[in-house]
């Protein structure tokens, strides 16, 4: 088994140990940091997200194999940037006005990033303002926002009317998640993707970007 | 605002509920990972621990105008907010920020389980603030599920809790650690409903991984049904303790008592293998189930079985005369039994009893020996034990002084013995040493403290004795207590010549024998049949109990404590009583068989009041067998390493509430004690409370007697000793 398959086989058994051992020595043999992160990091990290969802493998499994994942990256992430490697895409992620529940979008996060996306963390309780002007800032190209109170979720639809007050609105695909919001909520607000776990919306941010770059 | 209660905790004394935290993250104990976040999990433990600061604000309001959800306009509710604090969600998100998201969750999901857990010390309170305005809990109420989320800031408002518990509250009308919660209950004027669980079935939010439907458990009472809410699966016993229906689980909750029996008369409760050695078909059908180990998963209304206790006879020193002398100085002698607790108030300078008072104790809802105590207390329980024995201590002591004009400028000194464990517990004092080789107390000596210093959790000692000197009798090692040292005491071994013995016949059998110039001492595991434990109809020494036995051919003559008509049951007495009398009346073979015709069925006794006949079973008999043997085996040993033969020995004390009352002919017809001594048996009653009493008498003069019996004693360990086995074989039968 070459080593790159041998990073992806042990970060989906969780094992940050040898995960961070292999990468260490794949950069040592010359492989290409990009092939390292691609083929081995997050091509484990997707299949895990893949049997996940085929519930194959259930929460703890995606938890120690996302801390597998992180623990290579930490390794790896010097080379990408020596190499100038692009992330799939970038993503600004956090939890509505009012709202102050962080695992959900904890969980999103490690997802994403196991998508090979950049993500940017603005936390918890964070006013429509701040979702647009980090989004600006970063060049993003997705805004994930995540409710879990009826009394929250209408402040996603406070952030979108503001991106659409600035005009802003069709330069970012907005997707929304969390316990109360539904595909129907989504429509009637009008974001562009609703998605029922972590590991969905992560297939499905990583398809939509690869689609736009299709054209 | 001072109506508003604030209970502050520490995060140690909780405890996580394992199960709780594997369920929220999915982790079965299927999943692969299983053995490795349980790894990570106790690693964890002792950080989580120590980062939570638990705290709670109640308070009692009416229901607001304009908020909406079920509850009218009006209703008394009572506001709950819980919190562990903010040093815990930090360690969350650090966690997280750190990408290391297994740790993540398990610290989020035990500080979860940890404010569910902190919601039992709070309960306790919410009974207290009920009590006081008798009135009962109808419903609990959860934002957002059961009702709207504005309720949060209502409830923030009413408890001020920016500032009592240091919370902030967002604009979604979340709170600020979010490992914080609020509650409300609705309140109803019916004092014997408690529903205070969280109740899911009519919660909207389907999809909770924390969702569990809630029982209701009715006791029946013709006073008025008790009716208390629980999540299914929890065990019936924890819910009756938890909702203050006393229990007496001897056994410590093993199943093998089988005092804490409950019928069931709706709804069902699976039999379990304890309950098939307990009952019979019949009983079995007619819905009698072993409280302690049935989990209750459905709606069910039972009724209590057991005896009730709170007549149980104790032994206290006779109150000498009437006490006019309204100058005298005070002192209060107080015994802590296993079982029960005896109080003196003395004159402290003639000696003379006033007054005396005696009650249960409280511990015994955690099991009925020093064992099962000790046992609880390594489970966490160690605060609510010494909590317990305070609060019996200080309602003895306030019984006792106001009844009395000025007694409490009067009271100098209390003195207090009991057995190692009480005091321990009593004190706070670790115990988990005393109850695994090579049974190390941590503190035996005589110890003069303040009042205060002594009951330092309750907060209610009144403050014209908090000061009053306390003295604790010395111990000689974890099994021979103060209890003994203070009965040697009353019975003049530091200053006698000649060699006397002490058997204490509590739930443990100590005992003594020596004079001022060397003493031997020991203990033996009777086991609790001597107090009703492990026999079929036993109980305590309680009103209606048969205490006394004799048969005479085809007729039993049967006596009760306070010759009641209402047979509860066959306390330790009659259990000698009846042993002797079968074998007097060859109805019981030398080596402990039952007649034929009594041998399936027991032998018949009384009947009860509801037609159900007590009996004396085979089984009793083996239990009674390895008790006595015990007690004789170890007497045997002592004297034989003493070199003490019967003639040696001038008096024989047979001390104990249950020696008192112990006919000990018959006690040394079963082979107890030994027939030859008889004559020289004196029946001492409760020396424990004797020698407490005497040592308030004597003051100063006391305590370097006791040290000195405390050290002076040799103790004998039975476990190891080859000659013991040989007389525990041989005592073993009714020869």
């Amino acid at each position: 088994m070459s080593t790159i398959s041998e990073i992806s086989e042990f970060l989906q058994k969780g094992r940050a140990k040898n995960v961070k051992q292999l990468v260490t020595q794949a950069i040592e043999e010359g492989e290409d940091p990009k092939v390292i992160l691609n083929d081995g990091l997050l091509n484990g990290m997707m299949s895990i997200g893949e049997r996940f969802k085929k519930n194959e493998v259930f929460v703890p499994e995606v938890l120690v194999a996302a801390r597998a994942l992180n623990a290579g990256l930490t390794i790896l992430e010097p080379k990408l940037i020596e190499v100038g490697n692009e992330p799939v895409g970038k993503a600004v992620i956090g939890t509505v006005k009012g709202d102050l529940h962080d695992i959900g979008k904890n969980l999103v996060t490690m997802m994403l990033k196991g998508a090979g996306f950049e993500i940017f963390d603005i936390g918890v309780d964070v006013e429509a303002d701040v979702f647009i002007d980090k989004a600006e800032e970063v060049g993003a190209d997705i805004i994930c926002m995540s409710a879990l109170l009826t009394t929250t979720m209408p402040q996603m639809q406070v952030v979108i009317d503001a991106l659409k007050e600035k005009g802003l609105r069709d330069k970012y695909i907005v997707m929304v998640g969390g316990a109360p919001v539904n595909q129907k909520f989504a429509e009637q607000i009008g974001a562009d993707y609703y998605t029922e776990d972590a590991a969905s919306c992560a297939e499905a941010a990583r398809q939509v970007i690869l689609k736009r770059a299709e054209g | 605002m001072s109506n508003i209660k604030i209970i502050k905790g520490n995060g140690r004394e909780l405890s996580i509920d394992r199960e709780i935290v594997f369920k929220q993250i999915k982790c079965d104990e299927d999943n692969p990972m299983y053995e490795d976040f349980n790894e990570e999990y106790e690693e964890l433990l002792p950080e989580v621990l120590t980062a939570l600061e638990p705290a709670a604000a109640l308070v009692f309001a009416p229901y607001p105008q304009g908020i909406g959800g079920s509850i009218k306009p009006g209703t008394e509710v009572l506001y709950m907010i819980t919190t562990v604090g903010k040093k815990i969600c930090d360690i969350v998100s650090d966690y997280f920020k750190s990408g290391d998201y297994v740790k993540g969750m398990l610290t989020d999901a035990m500080a979860s389980a940890a404010l569910f857990s902190f919601e039992k010390p709070v309960f306790k309170a919410i009974y207290e603030m009920c009590g006081e305005k008798h009135m009962g809990i109808r419903k609990r109420y959860e934002a957002p599920g059961h009702i709207p989320m504005e309720i949060q800031r209502v409830a923030y408002d009413a408890l001020n809790a920016g500032e009592t518990l240091g919370l902030t509250i967002s604009s979604g009308f979340m709170y600020d650690p979010v490992k914080s919660s609020c509650q409300v209950f609705e309140t109803t004027d019916n004092e014997r409903v408690m529903r205070l669980t969280h109740g899911c079935a009519d919660c909207s939010n389907t999809d909770c991984p924390h969702r569990m439907e809630s029982v209701t458990v009715r006791v029946s009472d013709p006073e008025g049904d008790y009716e208390f809410s629980a999540a299914p699966g929890t065990l019936l016993s924890d819910i009756l303790i938890d909702n203050n229906i006393k229990l007496n689980l001897l056994c410590g909750g093993a199943g093998r008592c089988g005092k804490c029996a409950v019928k069931v008369l709706e709804g069902s409760l699976p039999v379990t293998d304890a309950d098939k050695k307990f009952f019979s078909d019949k009983e079995l059908s007619d819905g009698m189930r072993l409280s302690c180990r049935a989990l209750v998963k459905e709606d069910i209304l039972i009724e209590l079985t057991q005896a009730d206790e709170s007549s149980m006879v104790s032994l206290s020193a006779e109150v000498s005369r009437e006490n006019k002398d309204t100058n005298a100085s005070l002192g209060i002698a107080i015994d802590i039994g296993t079982t029960t607790l005896a109080f003196s108030l003395i004159n402290k300078e003639t000696g003379d009893i006033i007054d005396t008072y005696t009650s249960i104790n409280s511990q015994r809802q955690y099991g009925a020996d020093v064992i099962t105590r000790i046992e609880a207390a390594g489970k966490g329980l160690d605060k609510e034990l010494k909590s317990l024995i305070e609060e019996d201590l200080i309602t003895g002591i306030n019984t006792l002084l106001d009844k009395i004009p000025d007694s409490k400028k009067r009271l100098q000194m209390l003195c207090i013995a009991g057995n190692t464990t009480m005091l321990h517990l009593l004190m706070g004092y670790p115990v988990e040493s005393l109850g695994v080789y090579p049974f190390t107390p941590h503190s035996i000596s005589l110890e003069k403290r303040k009042l205060n210093e002594v009951l330092s959790n309750c907060g209610n000692v009144p403050d014209d004795i908090e000061n009053t000197e306390t003295v604790l009798i010395p111990g000689n090692s974890a099994y021979v207590g103060a209890d003994i040292i203070s009965g040697l005491y009353s019975c003049g071994f530091y200053e006698n010549d000649k060699i006397c013995a002490l058997i204490d016949l509590g739930t443990n059998g100590e005992m003594a024998v020596g004079n001022k110039d060397k003493l031997y001492v020991t203990s033996t595991a009777a086991g609790p049949a001597f107090e009703g434990g492990n026999i079929k109809y036993g109980v305590g020494g309680i009103r209606g109990a048969i205490s006394s036995v004799e048969i005479n051919g085809d007729k039993t003559t049967i006596k009760t404590i306070g010759d009641s008509e209402d047979v509860t049951g066959i306390c330790g007495t009659g259990v000698i009583e009846v042993t002797a009398e079968l074998l007097k009346a060859e109805l019981l073979d030398e080596t402990g068989v039952l007649d034929d015709d009594y041998f399936d069925d027991g032998f018949p006794l009384a009947a009860k009041k509801d037609g159900e006949t007590i009996v004396f079973t085979e089984k009793d008999i083996r239990e009674i067998q390895l008790a006595k043997s015990a007690i004789r085996a170890g007497f045997e040993t002592m004297l034989k390493r003493y070199g003490a033969g019967y003639d040696d020995i001038d008096k024989l004390y047979i001390a104990g509430g249950f020696g008192y009352f112990l006919n000990a002919e018959k006690a040394a017809a079963i082979g107890m004690i030994p027939e030859e001594l008889l004559p020289k048996c004196v029946a001492a009653g409760n020396t424990s409370l004797s020698g407490a009493i005497k040592t308030v008498t004597e003051g100063e003069k006391a305590f370097d007697a006791l040290t000195e019996l405390a050290e002076k004693g040799e103790e004998i360990a039975l476990s190891t000793d080859k000659d013991f086995n040989e007389f525990y074989m041989e005592y073993m039968m009714f020869e």
